[in-house]
């Protein structure tokens, strides 16, 4: 289908600099867990991006000297022309499609404790780095200042060497040397760095400078900048000193690629800001400069897009999240076929591959990441392999995109479904507060199920084992979910927590479902993630008296990884939940529990009517095991496979449970693996 | 000069099923940060240790499949051929002194999110994985159990073809499948697999015996066990289930691996616990079985070791952190020179390379992990390059390893310090509780410096700007190190806390220098690693009424990291410490001290008489800054916390490498050796 005549404005070309970008759909820099580590894993997402019609695709941050570096956390590297392969390895997949490459090289100050290369930090004065270790920065002096210049122009010259069409100036999310010069809570230097905005504004315009005189005849000159810090008088604001950076340099870059910083002020999840939450902050910087401009907010649709050129707030679509979780979105509205697009649903959990060193992962696309090593295309599926039908029990995020994915193969895909409508956990979740835009995970393969005619999805379809095998499917796969468990079983619990039989006990599968709980409430949260947050959040804001207990030191502990743990304990505290940290729930009586410290096993005792313990789930099987033992012995031949899937398999993220669905179709009719389910690439040996 | 006859014992050697070692000296296995992140480095750093002398040289856990990926950890990995060439060269490295090379193979079960193979982790019983990860290990079906079998008959013969001696069955640290189904708190099956200890212990017997089936003509097969779990009756005890299990299958492997578990309790730190802390654990073992017995205790003494082996404790000394700080500590038994040794000092700061996944570190010995990629060895050193003289200023852990590494170069060195006695920082940090052992940092130090005629060290030495030129050395080194701060000033308090008045503000300097507080204090941690948590303790050991305060949500929090964190705040609370976490402190005055929640902002007020401030430390840069007045200053360098205060461990490496650079030309670019990602071809040919 050709495509709507008012999205053209979206594919018109835009010079930037020297170059020109094929269309406003801009890939900003973003992390991602694989960069030097796993380099062609890098370089194969990337240049599916641009086939994907992104015009301009960069690299995540790349640092530019081995005495700026972040190891273990894996991002790009240009300390030496050793490095240059990798990187042009992905400048050649990006060109392939038509599109720029962008690098953005970067040197970390004090946000970087040089564990592997044991070099001392520096940055603008002495200070103790940013991460919490026993590592301090050193004051640069002028000698410090020049080498830091030569590192820039190095970099530019071997990016130029590489490949790359832009190069940045990075000065964004209060995480480079360069941003870092801007503060004047960092910088407290008497010199010409130092002082005056416009001192302190110098080293940032030097280094542009520098890189432009060496590369800017053939790369556009990009900068980043957060314009905005989010802590009124004591950062940058959009009012006063962003917008004064901005009148300073702006017509120096060929570009400007500007957010709000730190890092989860930009990154926002769902839960927490809506799509197009920094406009107000960005919005002055065209009326400063001329240039281009590039801004982000998690862009998923094409109309927004459309009235952010028009409204004259951008030029350039900036986006991370949304090209992650469909890296065809621009290619989608080109074709006219925008209710394709698989929108990102705000949830992080791409951050948590940079965060865990492991390559990234996107609960919308579960391919992202396997291009390369497994060889998964998002777009593209082989067909399959045989004329053979499947059930799929269970429609919740495994069940459909299995479904999906088998559909989109031609398999005959039967999807039968116990609840009255799709989603299973995603359907419950969205509506916990704020995670309504997770819905689309449920939405996005709804639709696209309902537009195969291969694909049949039954509601109100609880199957027995009988009925399974009756319906004589080549092949079933078990998606029935998981249940929260109520025995208290968990981490810091291997054994079911010693109980009394009237204790009121809802699980959080219990409160979802609408049963009342009488207060006061205790949740204990040894799961971590976001569900006993959540369930505090819901209880209180219904009016009840709340205490969150867990044995971690801060609520929600791993969404550190996805960023929102500040903003979660924060939000319980200014709601009135109470906060137990560091302790255990080693006992339940019918009014009351009983917490032992993590520490020094002190016991003491809660009041609580209802308790919610949010500390693991168990595996919805029970179908599957009465196949399996209907099967033992009978005479019917039976599917030729049975397969569990998701969580019924081992309950885990709504991403796991879309990639174990996406892996199943995959792999269905296909030669089993012996060994190792990917490739790899392992250093190289050095000949001594 | 000829080993001393009392140290014989440690010298016999000692057969291990189908092979032998030349002698009593064992690497047990240890994780290093390096394994396949950083092979020649790990390969290199092992061979060292075999050169200095270990007749065992093991690895760190190995990975042997992707369902049990540890990822990011760098440990080492065997999942399918493409893995073998790098374990091999570890082997080759460790063959060509004659020692042993082992390995350990492990399927860590839930102990890996498999963050990197993103498929389901395993378990006895389906249970979250042990990392805060949203992920759960799902149960092990009989098919399941059969496959890991097979992975680990697997492994045993790739490591058998790397060129392996000795291939371990691990049950140890919980940190292997194997040892969860071992555990009643975590094998909750009721099949064959589950129940009983000997249902529990089924699958470690099986894939012993599927081992020894598999390479036992040619390898040992070793059992890591942990005897005791430290958990009373939850857990696994040395009277209980840890000596039945042996019982069970004492005969079984060639060789007894024990020590206690977890890790944390069997790398305890010196803080904590001393050498030889395990024996009363272990001690039993030899009394079951008569396959050789290898046993831990973080032991440097050559004379405790000759007592463990003929009191019947061990046959083989096991040792990680004494290998790591001094990897040729057998050979100096042997050349009669154990004065030498570099010892241990049990601070734990190898454990934080693999914490952090970054190649291993160590206080005493800054040649660890450089082997390979710097070219620098713990017993040798490249001769002087000229006749040039040194002047060092300050002899605490940089300014000491600095003078000694060039006195082993042959330079003329002189070392000058204003205190009365050497050691700058390291002298005054053992005396606080629990620490004694750092001081080894600087004792091993001017031992070896007291033995080269070419170096002269000066006490009560103050030096100036005037002083030092007329001095007249070729060159000098600024090793004045760092004073902590009186203003607050640090990660959560860029600008310093106000003062509103002045207030009895003592800083860690002036409490270790001997200053007594005045009424409730007030300690702001705001640095996160031990200096806090360790005022805190001293003054409330000496009966003050203390309240620490930190913006992290637990005491000293970077020590998770060398794994006392969880003992630290434990004292605390035992002492009746007040602990405020999740606080900044903004301001002072009227006798009482303003906090402020990290994430509400809200404030209150606790009361305090004395403030002490753990924030950040200045560099004592006074010297150099004078000297730079000169106008015609001598050359000089400033190293160590001088420059950037780190940690000991920095400050050493700081002063070795300096030694190692002087009069060498300088590095153009990356300083040290890497080996990148092998591109994989696309598509695939």
């Amino acid at each position: 289908m050709p495509r709507d005549s008012r999205y053209d404005i979206l594919f018109e070309p835009v010079q930037i600099g020297p170059v020109t970008a094929p269309n406003r759909f801009y890939q900003v820099p973003h992390c991602n867990g694989m960069g030097h580590q796993y380099p062609s894993s890098m370089a194969e997402m990337r240049g599916v991006k641009a086939e994907g019609g992104w015009g301009v695709v960069n690299t995540e941050e790349v640092e530019i000297s081995h005495t700026s570096e972040l190891s273990g956390v894996i991002e790009s590297r240009l300390w030496d022309d050793a490095d240059i392969p990798v990187l042009a390895k992905m400048v050649d997949k990006i060109h392939a499609h038509g599109a720029l490459a962008g690098i953005e090289p970067a040197h970390l100050g004090a946000g970087a404790a040089n564990n592997y290369s044991r070099e001392i930090p520096m940055g603008p004065s002495a200070r103790p780095i940013d991460l919490m270790e026993p590592v301090h920065t050193r004051a640069m002096d002028k000698a410090d200042i020049r080498a830091f210049r030569k590192m820039h122009v190095d970099a530019a010259l071997r990016s130029k060497k590489a490949g790359f069409d832009i190069i940045y100036v990075y000065a964004g999310h209060d995480m480079t040397t360069l941003m870092h010069f801007l503060s004047h809570t960092r910088n407290d230097r008497t010199d010409e760095y130092g002082g005056s905005l416009e001192n302190r504004v110098r080293l940032l315009r030097e280094v542009l400078e520098d890189t432009k005189e060496a590369v800017g005849d053939t790369c556009a000159i990009a900068i980043r900048l957060a314009v905005d810090e989010l802590k009124g008088e004591d950062g940058i604001s959009a009012k006063v000193q962003g917008r004064e950076i901005v009148e300073m340099l702006a017509e120096l870059p060929d570009l400007w690629d500007v957010n709000v910083s730190g890092w989860e002020n930009d990154s926002a999840p769902s839960r927490f800001s809506e799509e197009g939450f920094q406009n107000d902050y960005i919005r002055f910087v065209k009326s400063v400069t001329s240039k281009p401009v590039v801004g982000v907010g998690r862009f998923t649709s094409p109309d927004t897009m459309v009235s952010m050129i028009k409204g004259g707030v951008m030029d350039l679509i900036g986006a991370a999240r949304p090209s992650i979780a469909d890296p065809f979105l621009p290619k989608k509205i080109a074709e006219g076929r925008i209710e394709d697009i698989r929108e990102c649903i705000g949830c992080n959990i791409c951050v948590t591959g940079d965060f865990l060193c492991a390559p990234m992962r996107c609960t919308q696309n579960p391919t992202m990441g396997e291009e390369w090593r497994k060889g998964w295309h998002p777009e593209r599926i082989a067909p399959k392999s045989a004329d053979e039908s499947v059930l799929v029990v269970g429609a919740g995020p495994a069940g459909l995109e299995a479904a999906r994915a088998l559909g989109q193969r031609g398999y005959d895909v039967t999807l039968a479904e116990a609840g009255n409508k799709v989603g299973g956990r995603v359907a419950v979740e969205s509506d916990l507060p704020g995670l309504s835009q997770w819905r689309r995970v449920a939405d996005y393969r709804e639709y696209q199920i309902s537009q195969m005619p291969n694909v049949n999805l039954y509601l109100n379809s609880a199957l027995t084992a009988e009925q399974v095998l009756e319906f004589e499917a080549d092949h079933v796969a078990i998606v029935t979910g998981s249940k929260w468990a109520a025995n208290g079983i968990g981490r810091t619990n291997r054994l079911a927590i010693p109980t009394i039989a009237d204790a009121t006990i809802l699980t959080p599968d219990d409160i979802c479902a609408g049963k009342p709980a009488t207060g006061p409430v205790i949740v204990f949260d040894d799961d971590y993630y976001y569900m006993g947050g959540l369930m505090a959040e819901k209880l209180r804001m219904e009016g009840h008296e709340v205490t969150y207990v867990t044995p971690a030191a801060d609520v929600s502990h791993w969404t550190h990884n996805t960023m929102e743990q500040g903003r979660i304990q924060t939000r319980l505290m200014e709601l009135g939940v109470n906060i137990v940290p560091l302790h255990n729930l080693v006992g339940i009586d019918a009014d009351s529990v009983e917490l032992a410290c993590m520490y020094t096993d002190r016991r003491q005792t809660l009041a609580c009517r209802t308790l919610v313990p949010v500390t693991m789930r168990d595996p919805v099987a029970k179908l599957f095991r009465e196949i399996t033992t209907a099967q033992d012995g009978a005479e019917r031949a039976g599917p030729r496979s049975l397969s569990l899937i998701g969580d019924c398999l081992a309950p885990g993220t709504i991403a796991a449970a879309v990639y174990g669905g996406h892996r199943y179709a995959r792999e269905l009719g296909e030669p089993p693996f012996d060994g190792v389910p990917f490739r790899r690439e392992l250093p190289l040996l050095a000949a001594d | 000069m000829a080993r001393d006859p009392r140290y014989d014992v440690l010298f016999e050697p000692v057969k291990i099923g189908p092979v032998t070692a030349r002698n009593r000296f064992y690497q047990v296995p240890h994780c290093n940060g390096m394994g396949r992140g950083y092979p020649s480095s790990m390969a290199e750093m092992r061979r060292v240790k075999a050169e200095g002398g270990w007749a065992v040289v093991c690895t760190e856990e190995v990975e042997i499949h992707p369902s049990g990926d540890n990822s990011p950890w760098a440990g080492g990995r065997l999942w399918d051929d493409q893995d073998i060439p790098i374990l091999a060269r570890m082997c080759d490295g460790i063959h060509e002194f004659g020692s042993l090379a082992g390995i350990e193979l492990n399927h860590s079960g839930r102990m890996a999110a498999n963050r990197y193979s993103r498929e389901a982790p395993l378990a006895p019983s389906p249970i979250p994985v042990s990392s805060h990860d949203p992920v759960q290990a799902r149960a092990m079906d009989k098919s399941d159990i059969r496959a890991l079998r097979a992975w680990h008959r697997a492994a045993a013969l790739r490591a058998q073809r790397a060129g392996f001696d000795v291939v371990y069955v691990y049950a140890g640290h919980h940190l292997s499948t194997i040892a969860h189904f071992l555990s009643r708190r975590h094998n909750h099956r009721s099949d064959e697999y589950g129940g009983s200890l000997e249902n529990r212990a089924r699958l470690f017997r099986e894939v012993l015996e599927d081992t020894i089936e598999a390479v036992g003509d040619t390898c040992a097969v070793a059992v890591r066990f942990s005897v005791d779990e430290l958990l009373g009756p939850d857990g696994i005890t040395r009277d209980g289930e840890g000596r039945e299990l042996i019982e069970m299958l004492g005969e079984l492997p060639d060789l007894w691996d024990v020590n206690i578990s977890d890790w944390a309790n069997d790398s305890a730190t010196s803080r904590f616990k001393s050498e030889g802390f395990q024996t009363d654990y272990i001690s039993f073992v030899k009394s079951v079985t008569t396959k050789p017995v290898v046993g831990v205790g973080r032991f440097t003494s050559p004379d405790t070791m000759v007592s463990l082996i003929k009191n019947g404790i061990v046959d083989f000394i096991g040792a990680a952190r004494p290998s790591i700080a001094d990897p040729f500590l057998p050979r100096k038994i042997e050349e009669g020179r154990p004065e030498d040794i570099r010892e241990c000092i049990g601070c734990n700061v190898c454990v934080s390379g693999d914490q952090h996944f970054v190649p291993i570190r160590c206080t005493q010995n800054p040649t660890m992990g450089e082997e390979w990629r710097r070219g620098w060895h713990p017993d040798r050193i490249a001769p002087k390059a000229s006749d040039k003289s040194v002047l060092i200023v300050g002899a605490g852990p940089a300014g000491l390893e600095a003078a000694r590494a060039l006195g082993e170069r042959g330079y003329q060195v002189t070392i000058a310090d204003e205190a009365d006695r050497a050691g700058g920082r390291v002298a005054q940090e053992a005396r606080l509780p629990g620490l004694s052992e750092w001081g080894r940092v600087a004792d091993h130090r001017l031992y070896r410096i007291s033995q080269m005629a070419n170096v002269d060290l000066f006490c009560e030495s103050e030096m100036t700007a005037a002083t030092i030129t007329e001095f007249g050395a070729d060159h000098v080194v600024l090793a004045t190190g760092s004073t902590w701060t009186r203003d607050g000033r640090g990660r959560a308090n860029p600008a310093g806390i106000a003062v509103l008045e002045d207030k009895h503000i003592l800083t860690p300097d002036d409490i270790m220098s001997g200053a007594a507080p005045e009424g409730p204090v007030v300690l702001f941690d705001d640095d996160h690693y031990y200096m806090g948590g360790l005022i805190a303790e001293k003054l409330r050991n000496a009966g003050h009424d203390v309240t620490l305060v930190t913006p992290a949500t637990e005491v000293s929090a970077w020590t998770v990291d060398t794994l006392e964190q969880h003992a630290i705040q434990s004292r605390l609370m035992a002492l009746g410490v007040g602990i405020v976490t999740a606080h900044n402190m903004t301001g002072l005055s009227d006798g009482a001290a303003t906090l402020r929640c990290i994430y509400s902002g809200q404030t209150r007020q606790i009361v305090c008489s004395t403030f002490i401030p753990v924030t950040m430390r200045m560099p004592r840069d006074d010297l150099a800054r004078a000297l730079r007045k000169l106008d015609n200053p001598p050359p000089f360098a400033v190293i160590g916390d001088a420059l950037a205060p780190g940690t000991i461990a920095a400050a050493v490496h700081a002063g070795h490498q300096f030694a190692r650079e002087f009069g060498e030309p300088p590095a153009d670019g990356v300083s040290f050796r890497r080996e990148l990602i092998e591109l994989g071809q696309w598509p695939a040919t």
